[in-house]
């Protein structure tokens, strides 16, 4: 039999299949994406207000900054507010009570009004009578960059105080021309907030009080208060606060002191801003109108730093979000503010805070404990060792009056430094771990 | 609506052989008792696209052997193993095959479906950022096509459609956008599967025994 028949059956099946198929010849893809994202978890500002007070004692969980005014002891729960003690006795530290601010990170003390941050406004109390501080004041929204992206206040919800971590799977299909990239973090579309710096959980404090009406702040610190005027940085700006009537403060027009702008240390007429990229000098003549004098360029890093007569004292540490590996104090001559030069860097394991008393440097290095010595000639530290105390993480330290207030990663140390030869702990106020 | 297609080819297939059902019923082949064995080694190309835009569609390669029985006139089942070279993919297909001589005497048309697993390997330079791993997936193959037969050699050639799953895994670091939210991070990686279905217009040569 002849086969034509077939053939022609196979022509109009082929012509079937080609017609069905070959313009469907394209491929499909399909993305599942599995990633955990951030979504935000909103207070009312009327909540957020509410919750300002003095509250009952409550165990040291998560250490922020630390800040000493007239014997008293004050200590930043990250995010939630003041633990406050009565120093009067380093060796016996007394709970005074729980202060509640939400969303606080910083604080600065003049005479009896604490300034201290609470999310975008910055709270004024009166602590004149600790066990009933109360709020006297508020300046709102003062803290912009903490609303960095424009997204974590929210008319209706109020403002972003935390972040709840959350599973998400989607499925998308695309045509393969382009493959659907997921990304995890932060959900863009939800929102996005900063807290006012994680860099609160380093916090290094020194020693200089610029005048006797304000308490010690330090060199990791945010807030600093020169002449009747708070300083605070938000981001790389630089709020400028007049508190010449400390109950009623007036904001002026803040100052750009560059993008990397970490710390505040007040120094006589200049104030130090810390960088991540360098220490800037600012003098301060115009309390309103900061101008800067010079900067001092190092590599990225963190730095806290400290001033004392012609020298600067800056550690560099790597980790967190330095992100280099470089570790080591390094001590600047400052005596020409307009040229600050390098004189001599001393390599150490993981520098954090620091502090300086009459010539006797204080360096919290990380695991490697809290390091004192002589800096009386700033060529030669390293050979001029008074105590090594490495079987503690140190982070932070205010030495004062003869008292080194040292932040650890396990709790609060006090040491007498009245005698350098014999420099003795006084206590420690433990941090409960969840 | 791929399924509503299949089923539209095979109604149309059978119309069409009911209309030449003569033919079917006057077919003088000789009758065989008992299943036959059979192989067939075949090769193709296979015409489609992945990144159409870019490359428009593109011919690769298919290669695959079937082997099976004969049983009765018409029915034949077997085993096949194949290669497949897609354009940023290639695969192994293991399948089994059911083929339905549909008319013809001593040289057939027959429909033939193919289906099975395939394992695949994606191309090391287009895994892209990320890869993890890869894996295969279902292979459906139907196509029609017309048998030669010269004693117990045959030759056949088809067309046909196939469709071939493959996955490819991916994981990235959970990225923060901003340097300082780096505590926002979590230690579980972001993961992606992305599955491709290729589908592809198959053209081929098969020769056999038997």
């Amino acid at each position: 039999m002849k086969p034509h028949i077939s053939l022609r059956t196979f022509s109009v099946f082929l012509a079937l299949i080609c017609s069905l198929s070959f313009d469907r010849c394209s491929d499909k893809c399909q993305v599942k994406s599995k990633y955990v994202y951030y979504s935000p978890v909103y207070m009312t500002t009327a909540e957020i207000k509410a919750a300002v007070g003095m509250k009952g004692t409550r165990d040291v969980k998560n250490l922020g900054k630390i800040y000493t005014k007239d014997g008293i002891l004050f200590v930043n729960e990250v995010g939630e507010g003041i633990h406050i003690f009565d120093n009067h006795d380093p060796a016996q530290p007394k709970s005074m009570g729980f202060l509640t601010i939400p969303g606080n990170y910083d604080l600065a003390i003049q005479g009896n009004t604490l300034y201290a941050d609470s999310y975008i406004d910055l709270v004024v109390l009166d602590i004149s009578a600790i066990p009933t501080i109360k709020e006297v004041g508020r300046v709102e929204g003062l803290f912009g960059v903490y609303n960095n992206y424009g997204f974590n206040v929210d008319a209706q919800k109020g403002i972003v105080t935390s972040w709840k971590m959350e599973d998400n799977i989607s499925v998308m299909q695309s045509d393969c021309e382009a493959q659907i990239q997921s990304w995890g973090g932060i959900l863009y579309d939800k929102g996005i907030a900063m807290p006012q710096m994680s860099y609160s959980t380093t916090a290094s404090t020194t020693a200089i009080a610029p005048n006797n009406a304000t308490g010690t702040g330090g060199s990791m610190a945010r807030f600093a208060i020169m002449d009747h005027y708070l300083y605070g940085l938000d981001g790389g700006n630089l709020n400028v606060i007049d508190i010449t009537n400390e109950t009623k403060p007036v904001a002026k027009t803040p100052i750009n002191v560059g993008w990397d702008a970490e710390t505040l240390f007040p120094h006589e007429k200049n104030l130090f801003v810390g960088g991540r990229a360098g220490m800037y000098i600012f003098d301060m003549t115009t309390p309103e109108q900061p101008t800067l004098v010079s900067q001092y360029d190092h590599i990225q890093s963190c730095d806290p730093v400290v001033v004392e007569g012609d020298y600067a004292y800056v550690t560099l540490y790597s980790g967190g979000i330095c992100h280099v590996e470089t570790n080591q104090l390094e001590v600047i001559n400052i005596k020409d503010l307009k040229s600050p030069t390098l004189v001599k860097v001393y390599p150490m394991s993981n520098p954090h805070g620091l502090g300086i008393d009459h010539g006797t440097l204080f360096i919290c290095d990380g695991d490697d404990g809290l390091k004192i010595f002589d800096a009386s000639d700033p060529l030669t530290i390293s050979q001029h060792s008074i105590a090594h105390y490495n079987n503690i993480n140190a982070l932070d330290i205010i030495p004062l009056d003869h008292v080194a207030m040292m932040i650890g990663s396990d709790g609060i140390y006090q040491y007498d430094y009245t005698d350098l030869n014999k420099v003795k702990l006084l206590s420690k106020i433990a941090i409960v771990k969840e | 609506m791929k399924r509503l297609y299949a089923l539209l080819l095979v109604i149309a297939v059978v119309q069409l052989g009911l209309a030449e059902g003569g033919q079917v019923a006057n077919d003088s082949s000789v009758r065989r008792k008992g299943p036959r064995y059979f192989f067939g080694i075949g090769m193709g190309a296979m015409i489609g696209c992945e990144q159409c835009s870019a490359t428009g569609k593109t011919a690769s390669f298919s290669a695959s052997t079937i082997h099976g029985l004969r049983l009765g006139r018409r029915l034949s089942l077997g085993a096949g193993l194949g290669f497949d070279a897609y354009e940023n993919w290639k695969a192994m297909p293991l399948f089994g095959s059911a083929s339905w001589d549909l008319f013809g005497n001593k040289n057939k048309v027959f429909v033939q479906l193919n289906y099975g697993y395939a394992d695949a390997w994606i191309n090391k330079s287009n895994r892209g950022y990320g890869f993890k791993n890869d894996r295969g997936g279902k292979l459906i193959n139907p196509s029609v096509g017309y048998r030669i037969s010269n004693g117990d050699l045959w030759v056949s050639f088809s067309a046909g459609y196939k469709r071939q799953q493959a996955f490819s895994n991916y994981e990235y670091p959970s990225y923060a956008m901003c340097p300082n939210c780096y505590f926002f991070n979590s230690n579980e990686p972001d993961k992606k599967e992305v599955r491709i279905d290729m589908n592809r217009f198959v053209l081929g040569m098969t020769i056999g025994w038997r």
